[in-house]
């Protein structure tokens, strides 16, 4: 029975794959032609001018394709929005909601109690202290600033809704702090506020003398306005959390995979972070550190790609190193043409996985940069690359068995 | 039984020109055995007493001819694709589109076969492209390129459309 299970799956994922593969081969039709084109034409002219060796007849049809390719994909395919680009422009609108959302509640003119907001200090205070905060510590210095903030304005401000959320701000300082400490305690100071400005019954007794409404209705139609604003913002701290990641691993020395994986695995591996995050962010979170955002058969001849540490550039000199010894000497001296063949075949297949790992790890990042967002459509994965590489290598294969 | 270059000039009485028995030639298994074992097709031509088409650039007829001919395979994976789909009462576009993907792609696995069975001692294969090519240039002798500038462009045009179809073409003779 599971051996049907297995079978059944097989195929269906097999069947799935289809559609992903035609996408791939339609996706270019013009780069994919010239890149075919070209790759069948070079070996040719190559062999009528008298080059006999497969080696040289493959290499060139798959350089001649996949470079004529390449041009004929920049010069045909204007780029492409990406899921990062839509989730930016999206980004742009939910700041303008959020401001929006925070206007309409400073418009209801409800104000807070001082007193009710003394008190919260105070608890504020001693459940930061149970968490361990120290007064005069000085690593703890910003957290100590923010609730002398809380205090003065306590005293003697007008708790209105501005002044609510220029506090706001002030405490998601902190919780944006690079010291952990200081924003594991940000964040508990953010959450007890939250609570206090959420509750109608911390608003001012009494009624507004220029609406002539109560100021407890007033803040119960702020919190409405509060609770969009605050729904944004914090979409949009996430956001900047995963923002921040990509945009780390896009300046990192490391191929796309690594970086990500490197990126991904600091969020990851801090549990006050992830914490922010839903489920299924987490678990794509987890992913991208583990580098398992594609098959595990890609996962597997990827991880057998040359590259630029010791280990890559052997993996390099296995793969590829008899294949160019026997296209330069005779290939029975250097050694079997069909191992050879078949190590190079094993190259340029973990080469293709590795790229479809960096293209597939970018995706899940922008996907989750997306979702942090909630509601930008995910794109299919940009074959601009890869359709042009699949026409070359089958030319290459051609030209090899003439 | 006749040797090649006596079945030549009996062809030659018949009225044929050298350009239609060079072409009937070329793609002939003995003339592919010579090219394998190393020989140009000017030695080949020049061993069995026929001058090598001199490569005096090509002309628009000459292209369209050679171009026609190396669509051929396309055509026919495309017309086939479209025949079956009109007997199975699909959709005859995305039957036409199938058809030539799966004639590409089995020009493929031909190919991957040839590429290795050298390291079992197997024969080739004639691949799906191979016989149609055959086919038409034996239906129509003028297709056949004839110079090393019309081998290439029938390459291109086979990669070109061959890419299209998702398998890519052979331009093996």
């Amino acid at each position: 029975m599971q051996a049907q299970l297995t079978g059944a799956n097989l195929i269906a994922q097999s069947g799935r794959a289809v559609p992903s593969v035609v996408n791939a081969l339609a996706a270019q039709p013009v780069a994919q032609a010239v890149s075919g084109a070209a790759g069948a034409a070079v070996p040719e002219a190559l062999y009528q001018g008298g080059e006999t060796n497969p080696y040289v007849l493959g290499a060139s049809g798959l350089a001649a394709g996949l470079g004529a390719g390449r041009m004929a994909a920049g010069v045909t395919s204007p780029a492409r929005a990406t899921t990062g680009e839509l989730a930016g422009a999206k980004r742009g609108r939910m700041e303008v909601r959020e401001q929006t959302a925070w206007n309409r509640a400073y418009g209801t003119g409800g104000q807070y109690d001082n007193n009710s907001f003394n008190a919260f200090n105070m608890n504020a205070n001693a459940r930061l202290r149970q968490e361990g905060f120290m007064p005069g510590d000085p690593e703890l210095r910003p957290v100590e600033r923010a609730l002398d903030h809380l205090t003065d304005a306590g005293r003697s401000n007008v708790l209105d809704m501005r002044e609510i959320h220029r506090l706001r701000r002030r405490i998601g300082d902190i919780s944006t702090s690079q010291d952990p400490n200081v924003r594991r305690l940000g964040g508990i100071l953010s959450d007890e506020f939250d609570n206090f400005i959420r509750d109608p019954v911390n608003a001012r007794q009494g009624i507004d003398p220029r609406t002539g409404v109560p100021f407890q209705d007033q803040v119960a139609r702020g919190i409405q306005y509060m609770d969009r604003a605050i729904d944004t913002s914090s979409r949009l701290f996430r956001n900047d959390e995963i923002r921040e990641a990509i945009r780390l691993a896009s300046v990192s020395r490391q191929d796309p995979l690594g970086a990500l994986r490197n990126e991904f695995g600091k969020i990851f591996r801090d549990p006050d972070r992830l914490r922010q995050f839903s489920a299924d962010d987490q678990r794509v979170i987890e992913d991208l550190a583990a580098g398992r955002a594609s098959p595990r058969a890609v996962q597997l001849l990827g991880s057998l790609a040359p590259g630029a540490s010791w280990s890559g550039v052997a993996k390099g000199a296995v793969e590829f190193g008899p294949a160019l010894a026997a296209a330069t000497t005779p290939a029975a001296a250097v050694v079997s043409p069909s191992l050879a063949l078949g190590l190079a075949g094993l190259g340029a297949g973990s080469i293709m996985a590795r790229r479809a790992q960096n293209a597939l790890a970018t995706r899940a990042s922008h996907n989750l940069l997306a979702s942090t967002l909630g509601g930008v459509p995910a794109l299919p994965p940009d074959y601009r690359s890869l359709s042009p590489l699949l026409a070359a290598g089958m030319q290459g294969v051609n030209a090899m068995a003439r | 039984m006749a040797s090649l270059s006596e079945k030549i000039a009996a062809a030659r009485k018949a009225g044929f020109s050298d350009a239609e028995i060079q072409s009937e030639l070329m793609s002939s298994p003995k003339f592919e055995a010579a090219r394998k074992a190393g020989f140009s097709d000017a030695e080949i031509l020049s061993e069995l007493g026929l001058a090598a088409p001199k490569d005096e650039g090509l002309t628009t007829e000459r292209a369209a001819k050679v171009m026609a001919g190396a669509a051929a395979p396309t055509v026919a994976g495309l017309a086939g694709g479209a025949a079956l789909g009109a007997l199975g009462g699909t959709a005859i576009a995305p039957a036409a589109a199938l058809g030539a993907g799966a004639l590409g792609a089995a020009e493929l696995v031909g190919n991957v076969y040839n590429l290795g069975r050298s390291a079992f001692g197997y024969e080739p294969v004639k691949t799906p492209f191979q016989y149609i090519r055959q086919a038409t240039e034996s239906a129509f002798p003028s297709v056949a390129p004839q110079t090393p500038t019309e081998n290439v462009l029938r390459a291109a045009t086979e990669g070109g459309l061959g890419a299209l179809t998702g398998a890519g073409a052979a331009h093996r003779r």
